[in-house]
């Protein structure tokens, strides 16, 4: 919407991101820098996150060539590549050009096979999968607890389910969580203990969520946390609809003793007085252990081109100028971002404690499917864990019943190797 | 304005002594109606027949297209949740026109006096129906949460603990109509006002008594108005998207998804436009059988009105 | 009437003052959630989440500046001209075929009344990759024409069904007056039927506009940068990765809907003055 666009003659390159708390500054960085030095115009567009799918495949099927760079989220890499919206960058016009500064080895691996190589198989990762974008935002659900009301945060689920009865009174609940069904709500929540538990959602190799999704570790872990709404009573039961938004409130206003959140997404927030009610009392621990292993929820962005960018080149000059140097570490001090870098040299720049934690997590992050069917699974099994929160299912059911309609959505899918 | 209730005019030019005037004019009526038909037409044409076609495919947004006949169609109507939503839909839509509609009429009867001041309070009752629904249902939203709203804490106020509004399955269901009714009733009102004018001097002059005179005067002329806002209500509740999106997210589960929020998931958030398509299909389908009904039932209750209003007058 | 008020009819009106209570009442009820919206927008962001809810706070004028500051007024700008186009043009041809159809026994006018309901009654996800596509087909992608032209469909037919009635209302006798003075059909329509019908013009307009301005799913769609719609930017602006930004999204509804007040009170006494619905069937 800003001028930039309306002269063509100049070269402009447009962006499409989600309303992300970087975003501000990466376009501020772009007017400063990337533009007087390259004499490439930047107009950069954010749009609301949960619309951004649908608004890039909307412009696939209409065959645009509006935007140059799209940036997108780990689990719409599978649909992106399947439309056709990506392209590919590990080629001899780009990450295989000799002169170019962006080095895929100069990137955490756990990020990398996760974010912009597909298809990618979390069980076996491989470091030479088809690259489609380079990093953009990274971010883990870490634990965020009071530390004026405990000595440290709880380590493993146990412990937290414990620290949470104790903590909770009258005026406060001991956790809190984003119960929704919409989006990645309450799954976010689940996911950290099932596969802690050693559960797992599927087996990416044959397709398979029955008897996988619906083990008994999974039903185990299930319970554990539907127990702690409406049998400890420690989680506030209007959470079964809550969003991401009433998850850190609760936190921000003094009513929740502890829950999990991105880091380093949300930056200082619970430092900064104008939204917080809680200003220095909030620490920043790595996603709770489970009986078996510690996983941490990614989320994390990709950045990549458009195959119908008509200024690829250009467009390409920009994730090399976002990649660089003084780019990154500009992104890494500017505190509102709440950014880490994913180049392993530039670790050591993230200093404040919510950057830190996400470094903590890195060896414990874990992803749920990227396949172009994965809004249809989510959906399914959102829909199954909301009634078992909630207590309308009994967890078993619920996941005996998810994994059975997930099962039909594998089963047809092209990319079922059964179907090959 | 006519002043006679009875002087409803014929709807037949030919039967009318104008009739020689019908004749000259014909083809009139026609270049007027003709443009917007044909803009309409041409307007509606392709998107309709495309969307027919996404639900014969196995249709997703920047993937594959393959024709899949009536497969969609065939999956839907033996899926059960599928009729689960239907039966929900319904239920929001009579519960929610039904309470629009008495309230509606309630509204208009006591805002229809003509008091200094009255005016203000009229247009204050119309803004809800101005907002986007979009905001309104994220406002409602966060008044009905069940932790911090505005409506929880009346609640608890008045000694009912902290209902869980947009939680427990009946209140869910409840908050949902609730939404649409403070938006919608000034919808109605509006129309119930506009009818109740025309009879304002008949009614206020009769010397009956007020239910007499509400059931023999009032009510006839408020037939039409009523089943309009009926009409429209119903198309539009029955298509109820924002409100059951933001507000419950269709939970719990997906115990309060309605039929357009489901085309929304399905063809918009997990791109199988070709099933929301069909989706889709089925809610013209089933809002069209409604709307004939209503209509057939306007047509009936627009003769017996006219009657009423005839044996109204005579009194 | 004589200038004095008979004995009976001062009592009368003292007893129609107990109508206040109740209007009272009913305008409490529904102004209550439109003072909570409208106080969010004076609220600091900290306080939204408070409970026991914060009644009364130190109001700020930052959310305000927030929404003056962002894209949002480009995007108000552009609504308020596709609802006002979308007013004009669908209330233009309403009309027209509303008098159309009020003055002349088509064979099949049920039919066509129905069909033009109708074309309310489709669901916008059947129609957002069609329209997508026709738009496209025009290069109208992302324009105003475009929005125009699919929001009068929608607006076309409430119009039409709500103008029908108030033609029907006109006497004959009065048209054909008109005509034994020498008026044309056009003529008596427009000096004599329009005239008539001002009332119901005016509520089409109100309703024509609340819808386009309102409206989300077509307008996601079909807008993506120059013509990008009010709602669109509400969820782009004040729907972020934080949650929602509520002092944003009040302040942002309440600069929307002001022109619509200023507008339904500018038409207030033309508000279905007069219509009593006459033929429908």
């Amino acid at each position: 919407m800003r001028p930039g666009h309306f002269v063509k003659a100049q070269a402009t390159l447009n962006v499409l991101a989600p309303q992300w708390p970087q975003g501000p500054k990466e376009q501020a960085l772009a007017a400063e820098t990337f533009t007087p030095e390259s004499g490439i115009a930047v107009n950069f567009e954010a749009v609301n996150y949960a619309t951004l799918e649908q608004r890039v495949k909307l412009l696939v099927e209409g065959q645009s060539a509006d935007y140059d760079i799209y940036d997108y989220d780990s689990q719409w890499l599978g649909g992106f590549v399947a439309a056709g919206a990506l392209e590919r960058l590990d080629t001899d016009q780009f990450l295989g050009n000799p002169d170019t500064t962006i080095q895929m080895d100069s990137f955490f691996p756990e990020i990398t096979s996760r974010l912009v190589r597909y298809p990618n198989n979390e069980a076996a990762p491989s470091e030479d999968a088809p690259v489609y974008g380079v990093p953009w935002s990274l971010n883990a659900e870490a634990l965020w607890w009071r530390n004026d009301l405990m000595d440290a945060a709880p380590a493993t689920w146990e412990e937290l389910r414990a620290k949470a009865q104790e903590l909770t009174n009258d005026s406060m609940f001991g956790y809190a969580v984003q119960g929704g069904r919409d989006a990645d709500w309450i799954i976010s929540e689940t996911n950290p203990i099932m596969w802690g538990n050693g559960g797992e959602l599927w087996d990416q190799a044959t397709y398979t969520a029955q008897g996988i999704l619906n083990s008994d570790s999974n039903k185990d872990s299930l319970q554990f946390f539907v127990d702690m709404n409406l049998v400890d009573g420690s989680i506030d039961p209007a959470s079964a609809n809550w969003t991401i938004n009433e998850r850190l409130g609760a936190l921000l206003t003094g009513k929740a003793a502890m829950c999990l959140n991105w880091a380093p997404l949300f930056g200082g927030v619970a430092d900064d007085p104008n939204q917080s009610q809680v200003v220095g009392q909030i620490g920043y621990a790595p996603s709770p252990a489970g009986s078996v292993t510690t996983a941490a929820m990614i989320g994390c962005q990709g950045t990549g081109l458009n195959t119908l960018s008509e200024q690829k080149d250009a467009a390409w000059q920009y994730l090399e100028w976002w990649q660089s140097d003084e780019t990154q570490t500009a992104m890494i001090e500017d505190i509102p971002s709440g950014f880490v870098s994913a180049r392993t040299d530039l670790q050591s720049l993230a200093t404040n404690p919510w950057q830190t934690v996400f470094f903590e997590m890195l060896p414990s992050l874990r992803d749920m499917w990227n396949i172009p069917e994965y809004a249809q699974l989510l959906q399914i099994l959102q829909t199954e864990l909301n009634l078992a929160y909630v207590g309308q299912k009994p967890p078993a059911d619920a996941l005996d019943d998810a994994a059975l309609a997930q099962q039909v959505v594998l089963d047809g899918s092209p990319d079922n190797p059964a179907n090959a | 304005m006519s002043s006679s209730a009875g002087s409803f005019p014929p709807d037949n030019p030919q039967s009318s002594p104008e009739s020689r005037y019908a004749g000259q004019l014909r083809a009139f009526p026609w270049l007027l109606v003709a443009p917007t038909v044909i803009l309409l037409i041409a307007l509606t044409i392709f998107p309709l027949i495309y969307s027919l076609y996404m639900s014969l495919h196995n249709f997703t947004l920047g993937g594959a297209k393959t024709w899949i006949g009536l497969d969609n169609y065939r999956d839907l109507l033996s899926d059960r949740s599928f009729w689960r939503k239907t039966w929900f839909t319904l239920q929001i839509t009579i519960f929610a026109v039904a309470i629009e509609l008495v309230l509606g009429l309630l509204c208009a009867l006591v805002l229809n006096k003509r008091l200094r001041g009255l005016g203000l309070l009229r247009m204050i009752v119309y803004i809800p129906m101005m907002l986007s629904p979009l905001v309104v249902a994220y406002f409602w939203r966060i008044m009905l949460d069940g932790s911090f709203g505005v409506f929880t804490w009346f609640a608890q106020e008045l000694g009912f603990g902290k209902p869980q509004w947009t939680v427990d399955l009946t209140l869910a269901k409840a908050s949902i109509v609730a939404t649409d009714v403070w938006q919608w009733t000034p919808f109605v009102t509006l129309l119930m006002l506009a009818g109740l004018q025309a009879v304002h001097e008949a009614a206020e002059l009769d010397k009956g008594t007020r239910w007499m005179t509400f059931r023999s005067i009032t009510l006839p002329y408020l037939m039409t108005p009523i089943l309009i806002a009926v009409l429209f209500r119903t198309i539009d509740t029955f298509k109820l998207f924002e409100a059951v999106y933001i507000i419950t997210q269709g939970g719990p589960g997906d115990l309060t998804e309605t039929l357009s929020l489901m085309a929304y998931t399905v063809g918009f958030e997990q791109s199988r436009i070709g099933m929301g398509a069909a989706i889709s299909w089925f809610v013209v389908v089933v809002i069209n059988v409604l709307a004939t009904l209503l209509i057939m039932l306007m047509a009936r209750s627009r003769r017996e009105s006219v009657m009423m209003a005839e044996v109204g007058d005579d009194e | 009437m004589s200038a004095a008020i008979p004995a009976n009819q001062v009592k009368h009106r003292g007893r129609r003052f107990v109508w206040y209570l109740p209007a009272i009442l009913i305008t409490a009820v529904f102004a209550f959630p439109l003072y909570w919206i409208g106080s969010m927008a004076f609220k600091p962001a900290r306080i939204v989440q408070n409970y026991p809810p914060s009644f009364r706070f130190s109001p700020t004028l930052d959310n305000f500046r927030q929404v003056f500051d962002s894209t949002y007024p480009d995007a108000m700008r552009n609504s308020l001209i596709i609802a006002v186009g979308t007013a004009v043009f669908s209330v233009f041809c309403a009309t027209l075929t509303a008098y159309g159809l009020s003055r002349h026994n088509f064979r099949r006018k049920d039919n066509l009344l129905f069909w033009i309901l109708s074309l309310r009654m489709l669901p916008a996800v059947a129609v957002i990759v069609p329209y997508s596509r026709m738009v496209r087909w025009f290069d109208l992608q992302d324009t105003y024409a475009a929005m125009i032209l699919v929001y009068s469909i929608f607006n076309i037919s409430f119009s039409v069904w709500l103008l029908k009635g108030f033609f029907d209302e006109i006497p004959k006798e009065m048209e054909e007056a008109a005509r034994i003075d020498g008026y044309g059909p056009w003529k008596v329509f427009t000096d004599v039927a329009v005239p008539l019908v001002i009332p119901g013009i005016a509520t089409a307009l109100v309703f024509s506009i609340i819808f386009s301005i309102n409206e989300f799913l077509l307008a996601f769609v079909l807008t993506q940068r120059e013509a990008v719609t009010a709602p669109v930017a509400l969820t782009n602006v004040f729907i972020t990765t934080f949650g929602v930004n509520w002092g944003g999204l009040s302040a942002a509804a309440m600069v929307l809907v002001a022109p619509v007040i200023v507008f339904a009170v500018l038409v207030r006494n033309h508000l279905l003055r007069g219509m009593s619905f006459g033929q429908l069937d």
